[in-house]
């Protein structure tokens, strides 16, 4: 095999990898969404089932970040971005939560 | 290294493609704005008449069609040179953005942890749940739309793209009115006033942390419908958005999703817990 054929062997691997688009799931993420929020709704309800307000308010504050988690990967196409640009939201999460705990504690 | 930044700038052909003047104009306004609200009120109209001039003409210059090149990349090595300048500009946007909302939220937390009263959800709270409930759907619903729209013009489907942003924006202007609605009930039948409170003592801090979430979050929906107008406008323009150069639908997109995890968050902590 000469080298010239071998490029071309690459260059068609490439190009058949670039041609296959990868199948972005926008319209499962919109269903369960749409379903998690009528959880999320039902949630201050529970508390006539003997489920304690404590639990309620861990079980809204799971459901909101399981909700922006799926929007910012899959809508804001985190999940498909270089690894470097997924790590910037990442940076002002720790100094929120150190902001939020020195508010509420204080 | 100079050859090579000079050659890179060839590329792009027209002199001027670095940028606007105009971002700078409204980074200049949002100062003299805020200097004015903690020091000197008329100041602040100062800065909101700097910042109605440099959103117009921000917004002619783009109108015109002036162009400021293609996508570029950082020229230098480093490890941000996989990612498009304008996309990591945005994304550095909304980490600020993350700081502005986390201290509002943390503030009314830290308000709430010291308030003798706080109304209960479903018990004795003012606050319309299921009115609430549909506008949550309703941006969930337009972050939907949104991607839908980055589809289309990525496939080259003028339909598809037209019609979803067309949508979104629709949807973004029916959660704004639904929000005045829900203000206008609130403030006039159920008397939940922003400030010192005659009519429902016990709702004051209630009633500010309130507005103060809900009014900052309906005010970025609102630049956001905006946004989504002007991009409208544009998709209409022949051959302004194609299948290779669509980068400010998504940035607008990113903007929007955006706005829609802040409400993902606010809606159980204000109307929920």
């Amino acid at each position: 095999m000469s080298m010239e054929t071998r490029r071309e062997g690459l260059g068609a691997r490439l190009a058949a990898a670039a041609a296959v688009t990868v199948k972005k799931p926008y319209f499962a993420v919109f269903l369960a969404l749409g379903a998690i929020t009528v959880f999320e709704i039902n949630v201050p309800s529970f508390g006539q089932y003997g489920i304690p307000k404590s639990a309620q308010v861990l079980m809204l504050m799971a459901t909101a970040v399981a909700k922006g988690a799926l929007v910012a990967l899959y809508y804001m196409h985190l999940k498909y971005e270089p690894l470097v640009l997924r790590y910037v939201p990442l940076v002002p999460l720790g100094l929120v939560a150190i902001l939020v705990l020195t508010l509420v504690v204080k | 290294m100079a050859d090579e930044h000079a050659a890179t700038h060839g590329e792009h052909g027209a002199a001027g493609h670095h940028g606007s003047i105009w971002p700078f104009v409204l980074a200049l306004a949002g100062g003299i704005g805020f200097a004015g609200v903690i020091t000197w009120f008329p100041l602040a109209l100062v800065g909101a008449a700097v910042l109605a001039a440099g959103l117009a003409g921000w917004l002619l210059e783009d109108a015109r069609g002036v162009r400021f090149g293609e996508v570029t990349y950082p020229t230098e090595p480093g490890i941000f040179k996989s990612v498009s300048i304008r996309k990591l500009g945005m994304w550095l946007f909304i980490v600020s953005e993350i700081f502005f909302f986390s201290a509002i939220i943390g503030n009314s937390l830290a308000l709430r942890t010291r308030a003798p009263f706080w109304p209960e959800p479903g018990v004795d709270s003012p606050l319309n749940i299921p009115l609430t409930a549909l506008n949550t759907f309703i941006l969930i619903t337009s972050s939907f739309t949104m991607v839908q729209a980055l589809k289309g013009i990525e496939k080259g489907n003028l339909r598809l793209f037209r019609g979803a942003l067309l949508a979104t924006l629709l949807l973004g202007i029916m959660f704004v009115s639904i929000q005045v609605y829900e203000y206008n009930k609130l403030f006039f039948e159920e008397h939940l006033t922003p400030w010192l409170n005659p009519v429902e003592p016990r709702l004051a801090t209630f009633g500010t942390t309130f507005y103060m979430q809900t009014g900052f979050h309906g005010a970025h929906v609102s630049g956001g419908v905006f946004g989504l107008a002007y991009l409208n406008y544009k998709a209409w323009k022949k051959d302004w958005f194609t299948p290779h150069n669509h980068e400010g639908v998504e940035l607008i997109g990113l903007y929007w999703h955006f706005v829609d995890i802040v409400w993902i968050f606010l809606f159980p902590i204000v109307y929920l817990i």
